[in-house]
């Protein structure tokens, strides 16, 4: 099983440092990626998804302020200990990044072409031409039609859908077995949205690459993701196979996700969950989710709940659902 | 490309016809005229009427305005009524001193203004950042014509080191030449170069925390062709348009730089125009700056739509 894992992100803690406080962005926590798999990281807004990607890619934790600790095995090697000289070696060459606006991430004034050809001359030391022609190659990879006269052109001469592509493009030049992907779909229309999915899918499928798919959306998750990580205040709340997951939540948190999100053809009312996320430099002890959970009781604001394995491949960070596990 | 530059050429007609009206009316508001700086105080009436009319002086000054523009779009800029010199030829003799003045200051700032912004935006809040602060608030805060006296008092009169004025031309040696223009170009460059790296500071700023500089990170990029190649392209877009901006003041500096460091330039030329009262040469020298105050703004939009791609020309 070991050979088939890709990622192993162990304890990994990303803090922000200020003269007042510390944020605890991402505090504990581990999850693993095997190859060829999606795993979906979720959650709400400001709960550590990105900085969780910016500490594996290392783009965070090299100014003063900045902490991160953990270990983040890449195959094999861990991240966290690398120089950032090294880490340009890795970034992407080994791990591919889409970002989460690819309206403001390609450069205005290089052409697309030039941008997907220097991934492949930075990294393998490819010639200008041969550059190109694997530019031109991931363009068509990614359905971009009549690729060679468009990467002649400018990120301002693309459309939102056609930049996301050239982005995933740019991402995938260096031939990467790791794709980080930060909320891909999530500047674009919904039509366009389902293709870029289907694309990374498709890609999956070609490239056996691993993907770590961040998103809010919970649909995204749904119809790409095979395994789904809950993510509350910084840390992992839930992880599950996606069915196991949409279908026997067990974490307050996870069923007050799923509860708020509509269903075709359902009047049932959405029931939101109440409350906000909690400041991530004050935070109490116990249940970090104990203010807003409608099941809290005594143990929750003594204890942090830890992640009980409740399954095969099934996890999740609250006492209620480890003790029906022991009631069984 | 070639249509909007013939576009922008045509546009240039018009300007200039309002310039050469401004100069032509605004000089003749002046007190006195030409006659008078010719005979002095104590004239002879009947003499300086008999010259007001060997020169036209005596027709309406409209008349006086439409024969001379007529003549200047033939090609004729008249005689400088003072010397006797064609216009034309006083005018060729001077423009390459103020070109070379105007053009050496403008590389040597920028030489030094764009690699200091791009420093201290990238060290921003650091030390490095704040020394090329104090320099950009000095470089902004001196009179020009101050630093020049100062430059001569030290390194002409104290140290001995360079010639405290005069032109020497490129026929005597490229390095007389320079010697010649070094302190000229540090005292009218400092304040282009403290503009031009406090807006490179800034745009830099800007681009380094743009979405697309972290892309580049996290494609690999090393930190320095993120700075150079990714960012710097972009800042010096609106880099660019400030420096188009100097080019005039660069040129109006060298009104007063030339006058400190007795270079016998365009900027001189006018001003001796002036207190001769010397009609036809002002209109001439100020119808010759304006064309090249035009044509370098030209070549500096031509520059901008070359760095930006977002701009085409049409």
């Amino acid at each position: 099983m070991n050979d088939d894992l890709l990622l192993d992100v162990r304890h990994l803690k990303a803090y922000f440092r200020s003269k007042q406080r510390t944020v605890k962005a991402v505090d504990d926590l581990s999850f693993t990626l095997k190859k060829g798999e999606i795993l979906g990281l979720v959650g709400e807004s400001g709960c550590g998804k990105s900085t969780t990607t910016k500490a594996l890619l290392r783009l965070i934790g090299n100014q003063k302020n900045e902490y991160l600790e953990g270990e983040a095995f890449f195959e094999g090697e861990d991240l966290i200990k690398k120089s950032d000289k090294q880490m340009q070696t890795i970034r992407g060459n080994k791990i591919g990044f889409i970002a989460q606006n690819p309206m403001s991430s390609l450069n205005p004034v290089f052409t697309i072409g030039n941008q997907i050809a220097e991934v492949p001359q930075m990294h393998q030391r490819a010639s200008k031409n041969k550059a190109w022609a694997i530019a031109l190659k991931m363009l068509q990879k990614v359905g971009i039609s009549d690729h060679e006269s468009r990467a002649k052109q400018f990120s301002h001469q693309f459309s939102g859908g056609m930049k996301q592509r050239a982005v995933i493009a740019m991402a995938l030049a260096g031939n990467p077995s790791l794709l980080i992907a930060d909320e891909p779909t999530t500047a674009l229309d919904v039509t366009i949205q389902a293709q870029i999915l289907d694309l990374m899918v498709k890609l999956r499928d070609e490239t056996h690459a691993g993907v770590l798919l961040i998103t809010h959306d919970l649909g995204v998750v749904a119809e790409v993701c095979d395994r789904v990580a809950v993510m509350y205040a910084g840390k992992i709340v839930e992880q599950a196979p996606v069915d196991e997951l949409f279908h026997h939540p067990q974490h307050p948190y996870t069923k007050g996700l799923l509860a708020s999100v509509p269903k075709i053809g359902s009047r049932k009312k959405l029931i939101p969950i109440s409350g906000h996320p909690p400041n991530l430099y004050e935070m109490q002890g116990g249940c970090l989710f104990q203010e807003r959970c409608p099941f809290a009781f005594d143990r929750c604001k003594k204890t942090e709940p830890p992640l009980h394995k409740i399954a095969e491949h099934h996890h999740s960070a609250c006492h209620l659902s480890s003790e029906r596990m022991n009631s069984f | 490309m070639g249509k909007y530059i013939l576009h922008r050429l045509i546009i240039a007609v018009p300007i200039l016809i309002g310039i050469s009206i401004l100069t032509f009316f605004l000089i003749r508001l002046v007190p006195g005229d030409t006659v008078t700086a010719i005979l002095g105080t104590n004239y002879d009436p009947k003499l300086a009427h008999k010259l007001r009319s060997e020169m036209g002086l005596d027709q309406p000054v409209i008349l006086q305005y439409l024969i001379w523009i007529g003549h200047v779009f033939m090609g004729d800029l008249g005689t400088s009524s003072f010397t006797g010199q064609p216009v034309l030829s006083a005018l060729m003799e001077r423009l390459p001193i103020t070109l070379e003045l105007a053009l050496l200051s403008l590389i040597v700032a920028l030489i030094i203004a764009i690699p200091l912004g791009v420093l201290a935006a990238y060290k921003h809040g650091t030390g490095a950042d704040y020394a090329s602060g104090t320099f950009g608030m000095f470089g902004i805060s001196v009179p020009n014509f101050w630093l020049g006296t100062l430059l001569i008092l030290i390194f002409s009169l104290h140290l001995h080191l360079l010639p405290s004025g005069g032109y020497q031309p490129l026929s005597a040696g490229i390095g007389e030449n320079l010697r010649s223009l070094l302190m000229p170009v540090i005292a009218l460059g400092t304040a282009v170069a403290a503009v031009t790296m406090r807006s490179t500071r800034s745009a830099m700023l800007d681009v380094l925390n743009e979405d697309y500089i972290k892309m580049a990170k996290a494609k690999g990029a090393s930190t320095a062709r993120i700075i150079w190649k990714h960012g710097l392209r972009n800042a010096l877009v609106p880099v660019m348009t400030v420096v188009g901006i100097q080019i005039g003041y660069l040129l109006g500096g060298s009104v007063i730089i030339e006058q400190v460091f007795a270079l016998p330039g365009m900027g001189r030329l006018a001003l001796q125009a002036i207190s001769n009262r010397d009609y036809s040469l002002l209109q001439g020298t100020i119808l010759f700056v304006a064309v090249t105050f035009i044509m370098i703004n030209l070549m500096i939009d031509v520059i901008y739509g070359l760095i930006n791609p977002r701009i085409r020309y049409k």
